[in-house]
C-alpha cells in the first residue's frame, strides 16, 4: 500500500464561468519531490494554493495524512506547510534573521499566549505567581535558544553566511534572497514544502546552484516538495515525479524518464521535444 | 519695524513664552488625537472596503473652512481649548486616514500573500506586515499634519483658545500691527522647527537599521517605565495645578476696552482672593459666543453693557434706559440664571460728534441743534450703523434730520475722514480712545434716543453661589471708572501701544484698589 501525504478527490474549481480545474484526482507520495509543469493559466498555481487553502475548491476534498484539510484550523495548516513563491517576497522591513524565523516566531507567540492563559487559569486559586513567572521565563529562554539553533541550522542547509543575519533584504543579491526565501519556508520544519516558480527571477547560473541546493535539502530532510515551474528542464531535473498539466487536467503523472521517452499525449511530447533533441545530439556526438 | 518687533518680543517675553507653550500644548494634543483616531480609521477603511464611506465623510469635513468649523462646534464644545482641540483633530484626520489607506493599499500583494500563506492571522498580517510597511507613508502624513495643525492653531484663538493666535487676534482688534507680526512669525518658526525635527524622524523610520534601533528603544521595558512615570507625573501636576486653586474663568470680547476690563478683573480678584483667574480675551462673535460659554459653564463672568443685555442677550425690542435696570436684572436672573452687578461707571454707547470748528460755527450743543443745518453737513459712520435698529434711520427720524450726504466708513478710517474734512458729523463710541486729545465735540442726546450702555460685570448665579466672596470684590469697581478714564485707557492701548494688562494695573494702583507691584 502506498503512503500518500496529500490526496485530491474530485476537486473542481472555477472562477465565474471559467473552469480552471474540471475534476482533479491526485495522490502525492510521502517524501516525494513532485514537479508540476504546464503553460501559464493551466491551473497549476490554483492547485498548489488549494493545498494550503489560499484557494478553496468548489467541489471535492483534499486530504493531508488522510485528514480533510477543510476540517483543519487554517492557521495551523498553513504553519505546518512551507510556502515559497516567485520573487521570494521577503518582508523588506525585517532583518534576514527575523524573516527566517517569521513562522517559528508566530508559533512561539501563540504558544506563549496559550501558556500564559493556561498558567493564569491554573494559578488562579493557588496564587503562586512567582513560580509562574519563573516557568514562563524558562519557557521563553528555551524557546529562544532553540530558535537560535534552528536558524543557524537552516542557514547552513541553504548555504548562507551567518554574517547576513542582521542585514535587510535590500542589501542581499538575488541568489541570496532566494536562499533566505527557502530557509524561511523551511524554518518551522514543515513536512510539506510548496514552491511556486521560486527560481523564476534569478539568472541561469544562480538557478543551477539553487536547483542543486534544493535537491540536497530534499535528500537531507525527507520533506515532501511540490514544485511548480514552467521550465521542462527544471521539472525533469528536480522531480522524482513530474506532472504535466494542461487546461486544468493532468496529461501525465510519471517519473521523468517516462515523461521524456514515453509521452502520454501530444502536448507532453511537444513539451519535451527540444530537451529530447539536445540529449540525442549529445548522445550522437559521444 | 524690526526694532519694534524685537522690542515687543523682549518686553513681553513672559506673555509670548506662555503663548508658545499653550500653542504647543493645543496643537500637540490635537496631533496625538488625530494620529490615534486617524490610524484607527485608516486601518478600518483599508481592511474593510465597505467602510470607504468614512474617507468620503472626512474629505467633506476637510473642505469646511476652519473658522466655520470652529463656529459649528461652539454649541457642542463651547469656547476655548476643548473646541479648538476637537476642530484641529478633525482637520488632522484626513491626511492621516488617506495616507494610512494609501500606505497599506500600495504594499506588494505578493508580500501579503506570502504572509498569509505562511499562516499569519489577519491581525498578525496587519500589525507585523501592513502597518510597519505603511509606516513611511504614515510618518509623512504625521509630519504634514503636524505642521498644518500648528499653523491652524493660530486661528483657534478666534474662539477663545490659547496660543500665539491670541497675540495675532489681539493685535488685529487693538490696532497693533507689531503684535500681529510677532505672533505670525513665532507660529512660522514653531512650525519650521517641528517640521525639521519630524523630517529627522521620517528618515529614521524608513525601512532599515535606524528604524530597528529606534524601535528597540521603545520595546525596552525600562524606557517605557520611565516614559510612563513622566507622563503620569506631568498629568498629576496639571491636575494638581488646576485643582489647587479654584479657577474663575472670565471671558472678554474682541476690542480694546474688553481686554483692559478683563485684565483689571483678573488682577483685582487674584489680589483680593485666593482664586486663580483664567482670562480669555478676544472671543470672536462677541456677546452671543460668550453667552454660550456662560450657559455651559466655560465662563463664570464677563463684562457687558446694559443696552446689549437688553437687546442682544434677552432679545427685547424697544429702547432701553436705566430706569428699567431692575426689571432687566430680574429678567436676566429668571431666563438665564445670570446677574448684573454694580456698573463700573463708564458708558460705551453711541454718540453724535462734530469737530470743534463746526460746533462753533453753527453753535451746536445738542443733537437737536443739528436740525436747521443738517442739509449743509455730511454724516459718516461704519456701514453696520446704517442698518441697526438704534442706527441711522431711526436717529434721523427721531431728530428729524436731513443730511446733505452720508458716507460709509471703516471704523479705523472714521477719525481720519473727520480730520480731512470729508465728514462733518460722525457717529462715535463714547469710550473710543481716539476721542482723547481729538477736537471732536460730543452733542448731547437731548431726546434720549441712544440706548443706555453702562458697563458692568455679568456673573452666573451658580458661580455666585460657589464664590460668594466675589461680589464685594467686584463691587469695589462700582462707579470707579469714568467714561474719561476709559477713553484714556483705550487711548493708551490703541495709540500708545501699551499692554492692556499694564494699563489695567496702573489704573488699579492709581485708584488704590491694589498695591503696586
Amino acid at each position: 500500500m502506498s503512503d500518500n501525504i496529500i490526496e485530491f478527490h474530485n476537486v473542481k474549481k472555477s472562477y465565474g464561468d471559467e473552469v480552471i480545474i474540471p475534476n482533479l484526482n491526485l495522490n502525492i507520495e510521502r517524501g516525494d519531490f513532485l514537479t508540476i509543469i504546464g503553460s501559464s493559466g493551466c491551473g497549476k498555481t490554483t492547485m498548489l494554493k488549494m493545498i494550503n487553502r489560499l484557494i478553496n475548491p468548489d467541489e471535492g476534498d483534499i486530504l493531508i495524512n488522510g485528514k480533510d484539510i477543510a476540517d483543519i484550523d487554517v492557521i495551523k495548516l498553513r504553519r505546518s506547510i512551507g510556502y515559497s513563491i516567485q520573487g521570494t517576497m521577503l518582508f523588506p522591513h525585517l532583518t534576514i534573521r527575523e524573516n527566517i524565523s517569521y513562522v517559528p516566531d508566530l508559533i512561539a507567540e501563540d504558544d506563549k499566549k496559550a501558556f500564559e492563559y493556561e498558567s493564569h487559569h491554573d494559578n488562579k486559586l493557588k496564587k503562586i505567581k512567582v513560580k509562574k513567572d519563573k516557568q514562563l521565563k524558562e519557557k521563553e529562554k528555551s524557546i529562544d535558544e532553540h530558535k537560535h539553533e534552528e536558524i543557524n541550522k537552516w542557514l547552513d542547509i541553504v548555504g548562507l553566511d551567518y554574517s547576513l543575519l542582521e542585514r535587510f533584504p535590500h542589501e542581499l543579491s538575488g541568489g541570496q534572497k532566494q536562499r533566505v526565501g527557502i530557509a524561511r519556508a523551511l524554518a518551522a520544519s514543515p513536512k510539506i514544502l510548496l514552491m511556486d516558480e521560486p527560481f523564476g527571477a534569478v539568472d541561469e547560473i544562480t538557478r543551477g546552484q539553487l536547483q542543486k541546493e534544493i535537491k540536497n535539502i530534499h535528500k537531507k530532510t525527507n520533506i515532501t516538495i511540490i514544485f511548480i515551474t514552467h521550465d521542462i528542464d527544471e521539472a525533469l531535473y528536480l522531480g522524482n515525479h513530474v506532472i504535466v498539466m494542461d487546461k486544468g487536467e493532468i496529461n501525465q503523472y510519471d517519473v521523468p524518464s517516462e515523461i521524456l521517452y514515453n509521452p502520454a499525449t501530444p502536448f507532453v511530447e511537444k513539451l519535451c521535444e527540444r530537451t529530447k533533441d539536445i540529449i540525442e545530439d549529445r548522445n550522437n556526438k559521444t | 519695524m524690526i526694532g519694534d518687533l524685537l522690542n515687543v518680543l523682549m518686553s513681553q517675553s513672559d506673555f509670548f513664552l506662555n503663548l508658545i507653550i499653550e500653542h504647543l500644548q493645543i496643537s500637540l494634543i490635537s496631533v496625538i488625537f488625530a494620529i490615534i483616531i486617524g490610524l484607527g480609521l485608516g486601518i478600518t477603511v483599508s481592511e474593510y472596503p465597505r467602510n470607504k464611506w468614512i474617507l468620503t465623510v472626512i474629505n467633506i469635513i476637510y473642505t469646511i473652512p476652519s473658522i466655520a468649523l470652529f463656529g459649528f462646534l461652539i454649541p457642542v464644545a463651547g469656547v476655548g481649548d476643548t473646541n479648538a482641540i476637537i476642530a484641529l483633530t478633525v482637520y488632522g484626520l484626513l491626511p492621516m486616514v488617506r495616507n494610512t489607506y494609501t500606505g497599506i493599499k500600495t504594499i506588494d500583494p505578493g508580500i501579503i500573500e506570502a504572509a498569509k500563506g505562511m499562516g499569519s492571522t489577519d491581525r498578525q498580517i496587519l500589525f507585523k506586515i501592513k502597518v510597519p510597511l505603511a509606516l513611511p507613508h504614515i510618518m509623512s502624513a504625521i509630519r504634514n499634519m503636524t505642521v498644518m495643525t500648528i499653523a491652524l492653531t493660530g486661528v483657534a484663538s478666534f474662539i477663545g483658545a490659547g496660543g500665539l493666535g491670541v497675540a495675532i487676534y489681539r493685535g488685529l482688534t487693538t490696532n497693533n500691527i507689531t503684535l500681529v507680526i510677532a505672533g505670525s512669525i513665532l507660529i512660522s518658526i514653531l512650525a519650521l522647527v517641528i517640521d525639521f525635527i519630524l523630517a529627522g524622524v521620517e528618515k529614521i523610520v524608513a525601512v532599515g537599521h535606524s528604524r530597528k534601533k529606534l524601535f528597540s528603544i521603545f520595546t525596552n521595558k525600562k524606557f517605557i517605565a520611565v516614559l510612563l512615570i513622566l507622563v503620569l507625573s506631568a498629568g498629576a501636576y496639571f491636575a494638581y495645578d488646576n485643582n489647587a486653586h479654584k479657577t474663575i474663568h472670565i471671558g472678554g470680547k474682541a476690542f480694546t476696552e474688553q481686554y483692559i476690563m478683563g485684565y483689571m478683573l483678573k488682577e483685582l480678584i487674584e489680589d483680593q482672593t485666593d482664586y486663580h483667574v483664567d482670562f480669555t480675551g478676544g472671543i470672536a462673535g462677541g456677546t452671543p459666543t460668550i453667552q454660550g460659554g456662560m450657559a455651559n459653564g466655560d465662563f463664570d463672568l464677563y463684562s457687558d453693557y446694559t443696552g446689549v443685555v437688553w437687546m442682544t442677550v434677552l432679545s427685547n425690542t424697544g429702547l432701553y434706559n436705566e430706569s428699567m435696570f431692575n426689571q432687566l436684572n430680574n429678567q436676566l436672573k429668571s431666563e438665564l440664571n445670570e446677574t448684573m452687578l454694580e456698573p463700573y461707571g463708564f458708558e460705551n454707547t453711541y454718540a453724535i460728534a462734530v469737530p470743534k470748528d463746526v460746533a462753533e460755527k453753527y453753535n451746536l450743543k445738542t443733537v437737536s441743534d443739528l436740525r436747521p443745518v443738517a442739509n449743509q453737513l455730511t454724516f459718516g459712520a461704519e456701514s453696520d450703523y446704517f442698518s441697526r435698529a438704534d442706527g441711522f434711520d431711526n436717529l434721523t427720524k427721531t431728530y428729524n434730520l436731513k443730511f446733505k450726504d452720508t458716507m460709509d466708513l471703516d471704523v479705523s478710517l472714521k477719525y481720519d475722514a473727520v480730520e480731512q474734512g470729508k465728514i462733518d458729523v460722525v457717529e462715535v463710541y463714547t469710550t473710543d480712545g481716539r476721542l482723547y486729545g481729538s477736537d471732536l465735540v460730543i452733542l448731547d442726546d437731548d431726546l434720549n434716543f441712544f440706548p443706555s450702555y453702562y458697563a458692568l460685570p455679568l456673573i452666573r448665579e451658580e458661580s455666585l453661589k460657589k464664590y460668594p466672596d466675589l461680589v464685594p470684590v467686584l463691587n469695589k469697581l462700582k462707579g470707579q471708572i469714568s467714561t474719561e478714564d476709559m477713553i484714556k485707557m483705550n487711548y493708551e492701548v490703541d495709540v500708545e501701544k501699551k499692554d492692556p494688562k499694564d494699563v489695567a494695573h496702573e489704573f488699579l494702583v492709581r485708584k488704590g484698589l491694589v498695591s503696586s507691584r
